[in-house]
C-alpha cells in the first residue's frame, strides 16, 4: 500500500474514533474535578485510590522497661519501633518520588546495658538492619534522580514501611518498594527480629533443622492459589501451569520474607512476579500455625 | 494485607500547590490561568476521553484518568506559560496521567494480536483502527493525534515534548509498519 493511501485511510477512520461515545457522566466527573481543583486545600486523596491511604501506626512502647530493668532475661515486650528517618519527595509532570526511609530504634536502652548479652546482639542487629535499609533506599534514590536529571522517559519512586509484626516474641519491619519505570514494580523486604535472641532470623532458623517445612508450606500456599483461582477466574498464579511448567513456582527459599500477623500465624510476602503475572502485584499469603506448628523448634 | 494493586500509595498522593510565593500578582495570574485550563477542558474533555479510552478501553478507567488529569491541569495551571497552548499542555497531563495510571494499576490493556491478519481487500476503516489500536502506547498517540484528531506535528511535538524531527522520523517508522502489516 502506498504511503499517501495509509495516511488517507487514516483520516477516513477518523471519523470513527470522534463516534467513540463518551459517557454521560463523563462531564459532571470533570466538573467534580474542577470544583476540587478550586479548594485551597494542600492535599488530596484522588477518587481513583481513596483506599490506597496508608496509616503506619508506630506501637506504643509500653512495658519494655520493666522488663528490660531484669537484665539478663529475654528481651520481651514491645521494645522496637520504627520511625522516619529520611523523608524524600519529588514532583513534576513525569517524575514523582514519595520516599519515606524508616530506622529501628530500641527504646529505653540503659547505656549500661547496652554492650552485653542479648542487649549488645540487639544493638548490633539495629544497626545492621539500619545499615542494609539505608543502602538499598540510597542506592534506589541515586537511580530515582540520575533518571529524573536526564529527563528521559518518566520515572517514579515509592517507598513506604510498615512495622508488620511487634509481639512478644517477635518484630518484623515491612520495607515497601515500588519502582516505576515502563511497567512498574513492586518488590518488598521484611526485616525480622527475634526478641529472645535479639537476632536477625530467617524462615529456616523458626523450624526443627530435620522438618521439612518448606514444602508443607509451599503446599498450603498452592492450595491458597487455586482456591483463589476457584474463587475468580481472574486470578493467575504461578501454579499448575501445563503449559509453561517452567513457569510454576518452586517453593520458598531461604531468603523468604515473612513476618507474623496478629494471631501469630506465618505471613509470606512475595515481590512482583515471583508468584503471579505482573498484573497480580505483589502478593502475600498468610499460613495458618495449624499446618506447621509442630515443625517448630 | 496493605499493599495491594488496587490501592497503591502512590495515587494517594495529592497534588501540592506551591507555596512561598503568595504574592498578589502571582495568585492573580494562576487564577486567570485557572480559567482558561477550565474552559479549555470543559471545550475538550470529550477529546482528552477518547484518547485516554484508546488506551483502557475501559469507561470508568478512562473517566478516572480524564478526572484526575483535570484537577492536576487546574492545580498547576499557574505553570502554563502561553495561553494559546492550553489544549497542546493538557493532552501532556492527560497522557502522562495515563501512563501512571496504567503502571500503577499493572492491568493489561489490549496487546498486540498476531491472530489477526488484514488484508488490503478488507482493510476497512474500523480495521484499521484496530490495528492502530494495537500498536504500543506510545505509536497509538502518534497516529491518534495526527490523524484522528487533526493536529499539526508541532503541535504534537509540543504535547510530547519532543523535537520535531523526532516526532517526523518516528511517525513515519510507524506509518511503515502499518503499512506492512497491511500489506
Amino acid at each position: 500500500m502506498e504511503m499517501e493511501e495509509l495516511e488517507r485511510k487514516l483520516s477516513a477512520a477518523g471519523a470513527d474514533y470522534r463516534n467513540i461515545p463518551v459517557p454521560k457522566n463523563m462531564e459532571e466527573k470533570l466538573n467534580k474535578s474542577l470544583r476540587d481543583a478550586g479548594k485551597a486545600h494542600k492535599f488530596r486523596i484522588p477518587s481513583i485510590a481513596a483506599a490506597a491511604m496508608i496509616a503506619v501506626v508506630l506501637l506504643p512502647n509500653t512495658g519494655a522497661g520493666i522488663a528490660y530493668a531484669m537484665g539478663s532475661i529475654p528481651v520481651v515486650g514491645k521494645l522496637f519501633q520504627a520511625v522516619t528517618f529520611r523523608d524524600y519527595q519529588y514532583e513534576d509532570d513525569r517524575f514523582h518520588a514519595d520516599v519515606q526511609i524508616p530506622q529501628i530504634t530500641a527504646k529505653d536502652l540503659d547505656p549500661g546495658q547496652q554492650s552485653t548479652g542479648t542487649f549488645g546482639e540487639l544493638e548490633e542487629t539495629i544497626e545492621q538492619i539500619n545499615f542494609d535499609i539505608e543502602e538499598t533506599t540510597k542506592q534506589l534514590i541515586a537511580e530515582f534522580e540520575s533518571s529524573a536529571t536526564l529527563g528521559e522517559s518518566y520515572n517514579d519512586l515509592v517507598i513506604r514501611h510498615e512495622t508488620v509484626t511487634d509481639d512478644e516474641h517477635y518484630f518484623a519491619l515491612k520495607l515497601f518498594i515500588y519502582q516505576g519505570a515502563g511497567s512498574g514494580t513492586q518488590s518488598c523486604k521484611v526485616y525480622t527480629i527475634d526478641k529472645a535472641s535479639g537476632k536477625q532470623i530467617q524462615l529456616g532458623d523458626l523450624f526443627r533443622e530435620d522438618s521439612d517445612y518448606n514444602s508443607r508450606i509451599s503446599e498450603n500456599i498452592r492450595e491458597q492459589m487455586r482456591a483463589a483461582v476457584t474463587e475468580d477466574a481472574g486470578n493467575t498464579y504461578w501454579v499448575d501451569r501445563e503449559d509453561k511448567p517452567d513457569m510454576n513456582w518452586k517453593g520458598l527459599t531461604a531468603e523468604q520474607d515473612f513476618y507474623f500477623d496478629t494471631d501469630g500465624n506465618l505471613v509470606l510476602a512475595f515481590d512482583e512476579y515471583e508468584v503471579a503475572p505482573g498484573f497480580m502485584g505483589a502478593q502475600e499469603f498468610t499460613v495458618e500455625k495449624s499446618v506447621y506448628g509442630d515443625l517448630l523448634k | 494485607m496493605i499493599f495491594t494493586r488496587a490501592a497503591h500509595p502512590a495515587m494517594a498522593l495529592g497534588v501540592q500547590t506551591n507555596r512561598g510565593r503568595g504574592a498578589k500578582n502571582q495568585e492573580h495570574m494562576t487564577n486567570s490561568k485557572q480559567g482558561i485550563v477550565q474552559k479549555t477542558l470543559l471545550e475538550n474533555y470529550q477529546s482528552y476521553y477518547r484518547l485516554a479510552f484508546s488506551y483502557v478501553h475501559q469507561e470508568a478507567d478512562a473517566m478516572d484518568i480524564v478526572q484526575e488529569g483535570a484537577y492536576r491541569a487546574m492545580r498547576k495551571a499557574g505553570s502554563l506559560r502561553e495561553d494559546c497552548f492550553a489544549d497542546t499542555w493538557i493532552y501532556r497531563i492527560m497522557i502522562n496521567t495515563a501512563k501512571e495510571y496504567i503502571r500503577k494499576y499493572h492491568r493489561v490493556y489490549e496487546e498486540l494480536n498476531e491472530d489477526c491478519a488484514v488484508t488490503e481487500e478488507n482493510c476497512s476503516s474500523l480495521e484499521l483502527r484496530t490495528i492502530v489500536d494495537k500498536l504500543p502506547l506510545q505509536e497509538k498517540t502518534l497516529i491518534i493525534l495526527r490523524f484522528y484528531e487533526d493536529k499539526s506535528l508541532t503541535e504534537i511535538a509540543e504535547i510530547l515534548r519532543e523535537n520535531i524531527n523526532t516526532v517526523k522520523s518516528r511517525l513515519y517508522r510507524t506509518l511503515d509498519k502499518l503499512r506492512k502489516e497491511l500489506s
